[in-house]
């Protein structure tokens, strides 16, 4: 009786908590599940939805939704994965000299009208894209590693590339576009209407009504190739624009949006406090910042090569051509102190150029110590005295090695302004380097004129960051070959030359199989010797951030996926 | 007009007298006016009170031993402290009005911001005001083809938003480092730039006036006398059009001081690690929640500023009003 | 009338071409240029440079480019036998590179036969741009003009009637705390005060932080469903205008109430209310005339401001984006269009003036 009486009593508990979150927790149908409204900051400008045409942000997050994923990502470790159900491309197929991809796509897959999307979508994106006729920038891009592009069946996709590369395989992925509406024109798919009003689509949202300067409206497209259970649970996904980063913030606490994929790292401390907020933050994030010091005579730029492949004669910086004098700048840095004042200590610092949690990380390097008294050794033993001994004034040249005697240890430094976490930095750097005999002439310029003064070496060093992903290769080819210095245009603007790393980047890019592993190891050495080198000071990644309203369920789990089926995501009513 | 040179002379100097005497005694109403009003006089103490506070400000440098560009990021968003007033409890008295978010002290990066702000106003209102006074005395005297160009310019440029104009020419000379750099550095850019956009209103309140007073016997008599027309226009006329146009030097300097915070609004201004309350403002704004102070100073001292110069506008505007009674 | 109307058209026709020079002379020579910011990132390649800087015909000449904008290229470079290879060229050279092989013939018929150009950043074309734009930008402007004459008119002429008192006092002060708070700071703190601090029943914000009508809404709602989102932008766009308006009622009323007509009226016996709106604001409001026009211009220029702070999807924003990327086409055509709706304020000023003050004719 007295079990009974238990049994009863338990089972009316446990009633009692089932029924209230089986209730809570009831999926609404598919389509009615409310708006997913996320804020951005990103100015009113926006290009087209047009993937041949898009070429800022806020127009490929919204090509991203509307589209199909062409390959799938597994979250958890971050690398591309076959037979998926939310991508396009199923499997794909590496010829031995690692030149020819072959990638396989589903057939199941339609455009909104009902046809099937098959490889003669991608086949016309790249005729398209290498036609020159599209005024996109794509396809000022592809067209430098890709050959050729054909399709001997309607799952089948070859691309030829140009050279073998351990990061051709997202790159030959391409992309798609529903060739049956499109015209045979090239050159008429720069005025179609499409470009505004995509109407034949197949990502997870179907184009609704573009708002100019205010927002996206997308709504569910319940025929999905890409859908877990084939359903889209929410009503739709809005893209709402508030051109002032502080009034984004306060909007998305008042409720005007539910989710925000970035919060500037001042705010995250408020953001993490509000009520009914929930957030997720993950390494790494989406840009790392550095010291860039240039390595050659500024008052007289010049190429890496020549036309005919031969190294040119740079010259050497006067303060930076040295080596000690970097190591000096990299040792009188307290980075700590730049991380808390700059990004309000949500970032991490880096030992090299390699952003802390991908996969190129070498994690047994250590970090640079933060050592002014070895910094001021460095100096003294490079030819920079104190001369009147005052530490208020900069040390001058006595027996440098590139700078006549009498030259003072001053130089310019660059930033981009209304960037508040590098003119912290800037702010911070010029006051540490004092402290050790340097002076600083800090400055910030306008964005596009910092790229004018980078592109054209005459700077003696700059703050600023790259993007990085969570996708992102570690090939830092781009970056530091001594190829990409080129002046006008090449990344390598500090003019960093070392040919042993040239060799091991080049080794590493193009290793036969691309074996992660093998390549990680080449990546380390690199790494070391680069810190050894610095052609920049690391400073450090700012560590990803978002942040959803409670109300949005599941939300995602993954840093680097701000969207993770999303078709799954629905907005609690309460 | 048939006179002697001889009486014409006589007449001129008697006619200079006049002038003096009206213009004295019109400043002298006008002064005992001011005199009286204690809004604008209270305003014009509370403007040289910052203005030499700010001048002050490395005097409160070394007294306080802070710094208003080093950093220290242990100290950031330090709060309000004057312990003689109870405010701030336990905090640390050399920071009077706390710290920024790299810990440098607020209140001598307040009064050297106050000196970039203050001449950007200054000195771009002075600009403006010469280039406003030369062009509108030669537009009046001469006429012609030189008043209707110089018209055109004045409707050109009036008919484009000053902020557009502000922007274009912003962009233009500010990115440019080298144009940023040297004789144009920092403050100084913006000072040509605010200057060359703001003497239209001016130009045509001179012309209006040199046109009214060229037709004045002295001058007619100065002309037949042989005067050179340079001569008539700086030693006759300008002193004349002076009293008018120095009315709206206060209100023009307010107005600058503002339209420079509205550039630093949008990444046009003075640029960073130079402070102005304009940049000020706009950076704390974004730390809004981490100290509320770093907005409320600069914004208000902006405020009190840009308020006290418009006050003294009115002021002296109603004290030289010759209509209004007393 | 007539006559000075077309008069004054056609003299503006210089003016606005002076315009357009000033302004993509001062442009071309920003550092920079917009072709390396569009294309900023670790893998941009020379070659990418040089192919988007060719698309957007910046590798010309800037008197070229110039003359590209205002009257196009198709004649500059053309295709005669329609084979689509350019087989004729006037100024351009036919093989701008020395690749051996002709470049695309031009396309654009220039900004004087209706063509404005791309977008470099949006390559969307200009004209539809700022079409989007402008109902925003109009409904804002407007309802501020409204508010600014509404409020500050009579705030101006019972502070004339009331010369010295209180009223007269408080509202001189207030006009200028209005003209001397930056517009920027006002809108934060009014958004944080009507959306953040203040809730309405719901728990939400008591007015709506930025936008121009609900997120969720479908089209665009009219106008009187969406006043709330007006409320506060009009507001701080209107402080600027109020100041204004009732600074220059007072002065110009006050002119006014020493004329002999007032005397002579107030002798005759009407009563002072007759007196005062009858003869005196009527009067009063002919100086007003002359002030449209200019508070036009400083409309437009602090709307984009306003725009900023409020999210309000207006020309504004577009244009102080341009400025900042170096989008050509765009600032030529949001320059343009201020300065006709300038051109076109002034002139409504002179011919209101005329209607209301019968001594003034034109000739």
């Amino acid at each position: 009786m007295k079990n009974l009486l238990k049994v009863v009593l338990l089972s009316a508990l446990l009633a009692l908590l089932i029924v209230p979150m089986a209730a809570q927790e009831n999926v609404p149908a598919p389509g009615e599940g409310g708006f997913i409204i996320e804020g951005y900051f990103g100015g009113s400008s926006v290009s087209s939805l047009n993937p041949l045409i898009a070429n800022d942000s806020a127009s490929n997050t919204i090509i991203g939704f509307i589209f199909p994923g062409m390959l799938s990502i597994d979250p958890a470790t971050k690398l591309p994965q076959k037979g998926q159900d939310d991508a396009l491309i199923i499997d794909w197929e590496i010829s031995e000299d690692g030149l020819t991809y072959t990638y396989t796509m589903r057939t199941d897959w339609t455009w909104t009208d009902g046809t099937p999307i098959t490889s003669a979508d991608v086949q016309y994106y790249w005729d398209a894209l290498s036609s020159g006729l599209v005024q996109g920038f794509a396809g000022t891009y592809y067209p430098i590693f890709i050959e050729s592009v054909t399709t001997p069946s309607p799952d089948k996709f070859v691309v030829k590339f140009k050279e073998a590369s351990c990061t051709a395989l997202p790159i030959g992925t391409l992309g798609v576009v529903p060739s049956h509406v499109f015209p045979k024109d090239f050159a008429e798919i720069n005025d179609m209407d499409y470009n505004q009003a995509p109407d034949v689509t197949g990502g997870v949202f179907n184009f609704s009504e573009f708002r100019p300067g205010e927002q996206f409206t997308l709504l569910a497209n319940q025929n999905y190739g890409g859908a877990i259970n084939g359903q889209v649970i929410p009503t739709g996904y809005i893209y709402l624009n508030v051109p002032d980063q502080n009034i984004l913030i306060e909007r998305f606490l008042a409720g005007d949006s539910n989710i925000i994929s970035f919060v500037p790292p001042n705010r995250r401390d408020d953001v993490k406090a509000a009520a009914g907020i929930k957030t997720l933050e993950f390494s790494p994030g989406n840009v790392w910042d550095y010291l860039a010091l240039n390595y050659a005579d500024p008052t007289n730029p010049q190429s890496g090569y020549d036309e005919n492949g031969n190294r040119i004669d740079q010259g050497h910086h006067p303060l930076f051509g040295d080596n000690r004098v970097r190591r000096a700048v990299a040792l009188a840095l307290n980075i700590d102190d730049i991380v808390d004042g700059a990004v309000f200590g949500y970032g991490q610092r880096m030992n090299a150029y390699q952003v802390p949690g991908t996969w190129g990380y070498p994690e047994d390097l250590p970090l640079i110590p933060y050592d002014p008294a070895a910094a001021i050794a460095l100096l003294e033993e490079a030819g920079w005295v104190d001369h009147d001994n005052n530490p208020a004034t900069p040390r001058i040249a006595q027996g440098a090695k590139y700078a006549p005697d009498g030259t003072p240890l001053s130089f310019t430094l660059y930033t981009n302004q209304g960037n508040s976490r590098r003119e912290a930095i800037g702010a911070i750097v010029q006051d540490q380097l004092q402290e050790i005999g340097f002076e600083v002439n800090f400055q910030t310029v306008d964005f596009t004129t910092i790229l004018d003064i980078i592109d054209g070496q005459t700077f003696d060093a700059f703050i600023l960051g790259w993007g990085a992903g969570v996708l992102s290769d570690p090939d830092p080819t781009q970056l530091f070959s001594s190829q990409s210095d080129i002046l006008g245009a090449g990344s390598n603007s500090v003019s960093y030359y070392n040919p042993v790393v040239d060799e091991l980047m080049a080794k590493a890019l193009n290793l036969p199989g691309c074996d992660p592993v093998e390549r990680k190891a080449i990546y380390d050495e690199i790494s070391a010797l680069m810190q050894a080198d610095l052609p920049y000071v690391p400073l450090y990644a700012i560590t990803g951030f978002y942040a959803a309203s409670e109300k949005v369920v599941p939300w995602t789990e993954f840093g680097g996926f701000p969207y993770d089926k999303i078709e799954t995501w629905y907005v609690r009513q309460n | 007009m048939t006179t002697s040179p001889s009486a014409t002379a006589q007449s001129i100097a008697q006619l200079n007298t006049e002038e003096t005497i009206v213009s004295k005694s019109l400043t002298q109403r006008a002064l005992s006016r001011l005199s009286r009003d204690k809004l604008t006089l209270t305003a014009l103490a509370v403007l040289i009170f910052l203005t030499v506070m700010a001048f002050l400000a490395p005097v409160f440098e070394s007294a306080l031993e802070v710094s208003y560009t080093k950093t220290n990021i242990r100290e950031k968003f330090a709060p309000i402290c004057i312990p003689a007033l109870n405010v701030g409890g336990d905090c640390n008295p050399k920071h009077i009005l706390g710290t920024d978010d790299l810990g440098r002290d607020v209140f001598v990066r307040l009064l050297y911001a106050g000196q970039v702000s203050l001449s950007i106003g200054f000195f771009a209102a002075i600009l403006s005001l010469a280039i406003g006074i030369t062009l509108g005395v030669v537009t009046g005297f001469y006429g012609g083809v030189i008043d209707d160009f110089i018209n055109w310019v004045i409707t050109t440029l009036n008919s484009v938003p000053t902020l557009f104009l502000l922007l274009i020419i912003s962009a233009v000379i500010l990115r440019n480092p080298d144009l940023a750099r040297g004789i144009f550095g920092g403050p100084f850019a913006l000072i040509i730039i605010l200057g060359l956009l703001g003497w239209t209103g001016t130009t045509r309140l001179v012309r209006g006036e040199t046109l009214s007073i060229r037709e004045r016997e002295y001058i007619l008599s100065a002309r037949a006398l042989g005067a050179s027309p340079t001569r008539i226009m700086f030693v006759h006329i300008v002193p004349n059009v002076f009293s008018i146009v120095i009315i709206v030097l206060a209100s023009d300097i307010g107005g600058l001081i503002l339209a420079e915070a509205a550039l630093s609004f949008l990444g046009i201004g003075v640029k960073v690690p130079t402070p102005s309350w304009g940049n000020m403002l706009t950076d704390a704004q974004t730390y809004f929640t981490m100290g509320l102070h770093l907005v409320i100073l600069p914004g208000l001292l902006i405020f009190i500023t840009v308020l006290c110069l418009f006050i003294i506008g009115d002021g002296l505007r109603d004290a030289f009003d010759p209509t209004s009674t007393d | 009338m007539i006559r000075y109307i077309a008069r004054r058209l056609l003299q503006s026709i210089p003016t606005l071409l002076g315009i357009t020079i000033l302004s993509y002379l001062l442009m071309s020579f920003a550092p920079g240029g917009p072709v390396r910011a569009l294309l900023f990132g670790p893998n941009t390649r020379p070659e990418q440079l040089a192919r988007v800087a060719a698309v957007l015909g910046l590798n010309d000449p800037i008197p070229i480019q110039y003359l590209r904008w205002l009257l196009g290229d198709d004649w500059m470079r053309w295709d005669s036998d329609g084979d689509g290879i350019a087989d004729g060229s006037f100024i351009l050279p036919l093989d701008a590179d020395g690749d051996g092989i002709p470049e695309p013939p031009g396309m654009s018929k220039g900004f004087l036969r209706g063509d404005w150009g791309k977008s470099f950043i949006q390559r969307r074309p200009v004209d539809l741009i700022i079409a989007e734009r402008i109902p925003a930008t109009l409904e804002l402007g407007v309802a501020s003009l409204l508010v600014s004459i509404v409020v500050g008119l009579p705030i101006g002429i019972y502070a004339a009637v009331k010369r010295g008192r209180i009223f007269d006092n408080t509202t001189r002060v207030l006009a200028v705390i209005f003209n001397a708070v930056p517009v920027f700071w006002l809108g934060l703190v009014l958004i944080i005060i009507f959306g953040v601090l203040l809730k309405d029943a719901n728990g939400g914000p008591f007015l709506p932080m930025g936008g121009r009508r609900p997120p969720t809404s479908v089209g665009l709602p009219p106008i009187w469903e969406r006043l709330n989102y007006l409320i506060l932008p009009t507001f701080v766009l209107a402080t600027g205008g109020i100041a204004g308006f009732s600074r220059f009622m007072r002065a110009s009323m006050l002119d006014v109430i020493n004329q002999d007509y007032m005397r002579t009226a107030r002798a005759k016996g009407l009563d002072n209310r007759t007196v005062w709106f009858r003869h005196g604001a009527r009067n009063a409001l002919i100086p007003i005339a002359t002030f449209l026009g200019p508070s036009i211009t400083g409309l437009l220029g602090g709307a984009a401001i306003t725009e900023k702070v409020f999210s309000w999807p207006g020309l504004g924003q577009v244009g102080i984006d341009a400025v900042l990327q170096l989008d050509y086409p765009i600032i030529m055509a949001v320059v343009v269009i201020s300065a006709i709706a300038t051109i076109l304020g002034y002139l409504l000023s002179d011919i209101l003036y005329a209607l209301i003050d019968p001594r003034i004719r034109f000739d």
